[in-house]
């Protein structure tokens, strides 16, 4: 019997609460941000250039991570493939 | 080309810290804006990648609908996939370089609108392709694909017509360029079309793979004896 | 009857009369533009001058999404009773159904149109400023554009999951030139500030390219399965 997965741990009634009590935390992690974001000093120049510097790199290996995260997932189909 | 691949990702990712250094720090700072305008280091070399992958992709959904060659449609998929990363770090580093240049994050001016709807048109092609299933999904996204690639002088000449008529703050001036910005402009160019190249290749890989693992799966379960009781 | 131009009268016919016996499409784009009208008013004073900068824009965000409700149910009938797959081992052109079913649609939003500009008129107080008779060639080439591309993008949504979603999601962005057209052009003849004979060539422009891409490629998407 393998480990039960991450999904199967839960029932659905939980997974609705954690789901919806994420979902707040979320939301007001969000809005802090932007409150914070208001109430710091006018950022000088140079903060937005490290900020889009950084921001393209974010988005970069965001797209990486996604690829490599589709990589092994096939990896997996292909060893189930293979043991038929 | 698979075993060139750790090599040439090795190099990709000197050229680029290369061009970073020379962005940063070797590349004259603006009289005018200061140290801010770097931004257009990125900014502008990707735009022009991302015009390249939609130029790719473009072409392949041609080849596609001439030739039904599944090849190209995952050259198609993987280029559009590329240009709409690109795309997206045009349009977050655009307003993060007109906010503290021209003190406004976005205006409807011809560069960033046409970008704005060549992302929207994209990111509509790839819901396409993830919401249709089916063998005949290919043709019906290079045909998407070529309405898109139609659309985009209309795009311009209308987004044009409407700013001569309702004139907005430029962004992104025009002006000489000092041939030492040029010179950084062109290595950084150059170090994310490799970059971009290496990883459309990678998707380009994983697409072939998915597909011969749908096949795969496919023909299993039509092979599979059926258990009735 | 055979032939191209027979079976274009026969499927424009019959949707029409359909269409008359039950009026569904009517109805709900009626509703839906109405909605549209009414809860715009509320967000800006309608005196004369200021209605006309911006009727515009809401008349054809009203149009649009009135025209999306048309579209959406463009192949329903079809795809219910298996009518598609009759069409595809038929002889007949597949260009004559795409024009029937553009057509019909183009008929469709036209009366919504009609019924809806008197509306417009009594709720906005709008006069137009600059030569009225341009709003008709206005409307008829704005329609065709959402029409045209509609009808093509509906047959495509039909292969997809959320078919519903997925047609606005695909006409939308490839819309934009034209909707912007048709908003500044009824704008500038409203407030008579400037031309709108750039537009009006624009949407010309855009509904030949377009006519022409759905015509050309509509065989493929009717064959899909």
């Amino acid at each position: 019997m393998s480990e039960p997965r991450i999904g199967e741990v839960f029932s659905t009634t939980w997974k609705v609460l954690l789901s919806l009590l994420l979902i707040s935390l979320g939301i007001s992690v969000i809005f802090f941000l932007f409150a914070a974001i208001g109430a710091a000093p006018a950022a000088s120049a140079n903060t937005y250039l490290y900020a889009a510097y950084v921001a393209t790199w974010v988005i970069h290996i965001a797209y990486l991570g996604s690829l490599v995260r589709r990589y092994t997932r096939l990896r997996k189909e292909i060893e189930e493939l293979a043991k038929k | 080309m698979k075993r060139a691949f750790p090599i040439l990702a090795i190099l990709t990712a000197g050229l680029l810290s290369y061009a970073l250094y020379e962005a940063l720090v070797a590349a004259p700072t603006d009289r005018l804006q200061g140290d801010v305008y770097r931004i257009i280091y990125y900014h502008v070399p990707s735009a022009w990648t991302m015009f390249t992958f939609f130029a790719i992709n473009f072409v392949a959904s041609i080849v596609y609908l001439i030739r039904r060659n599944l090849k190209a449609d995952a050259v198609a998929v993987a280029a559009a996939e590329l240009g709409v990363v690109f795309n997206t770090v045009v349009l977050v580093t655009g307003p993060l370089w007109a906010r503290p240049v021209w003190g406004i994050w976005w205006t409807w001016d011809i560069r960033l609108t046409s970008t704005l709807v060549l992302w929207l048109i994209y990111v509509s092609y790839l819901l396409l392709r993830r919401f249709s299933s089916g063998a005949q999904m290919p043709m019906l996204a290079a045909a998407l694909a070529v309405f898109g690639a139609l659309d985009m002088p209309l795009v311009y000449f209308s987004i044009w017509f409407f700013r001569t008529q309702h004139p907005q703050p430029v962004v992104g001036g025009g002006g000489s360029i000092d041939p030492r910005m040029l010179h950084v402009w062109l290595l950084n160019w150059f170090a994310f079309e490799c970059f971009g190249l290496l990883v459309f290749w990678s998707r380009y890989r994983l697409e072939v793979l998915r597909r011969e693992v749908e096949e795969t799966q496919a023909l299993e379960s039509l092979l599979e004896p059926r258990s009735v009781r | 009857m055979t032939g191209a131009s027979g079976l274009l009268r026969a499927t424009l016919a019959k949707d029409l009369r359909l269409e008359w016996r039950s009026k569904d499409a009517i109805n709900s784009m009626l509703f839906f533009a109405l909605l549209v009208v009414v809860i715009f008013s509320f967000s800006f004073d309608p005196t004369a001058e200021e209605s006309r900068r911006i009727a515009g824009g809401l008349v054809w965000v009203a149009f649009l999404f009135a025209a999306v409700v048309a579209l959406n149910q463009t192949w329903a009938r079809e795809l219910r009773n298996q009518v598609l797959d009759a069409y595809r081992v038929s002889p007949a052109p597949a260009n004559s159904l795409f024009l029937a079913k553009a057509l019909g649609n183009f008929i469709f939003v036209a009366v919504l149109e009609a019924l809806m500009t008197p509306l417009f008129i009594v709720f906005y107080n709008l006069r137009a400023v600059g030569p009225a008779y341009q709003l008709l060639i206005v409307a008829v080439l704005g329609t065709w554009a959402l029409v045209v591309n509609g009808t093509f993008f509906a047959a495509i949504s039909l292969r997809t999951r959320s078919r519903e979603i997925m047609l606005p999601l695909l006409l939308f962005p490839i819309s934009i030139p034209a909707l912007l057209a048709m908003v500044e052009a009824t704008s500038s003849i409203l407030t008579g500030e400037f031309s709108a004979k750039f537009w009006i060539v624009l949407l010309v422009a855009y509904d030949v390219v377009f006519t022409m891409a759905s015509l050309f490629l509509f065989e493929l998407v009717l064959h899909a399965e």
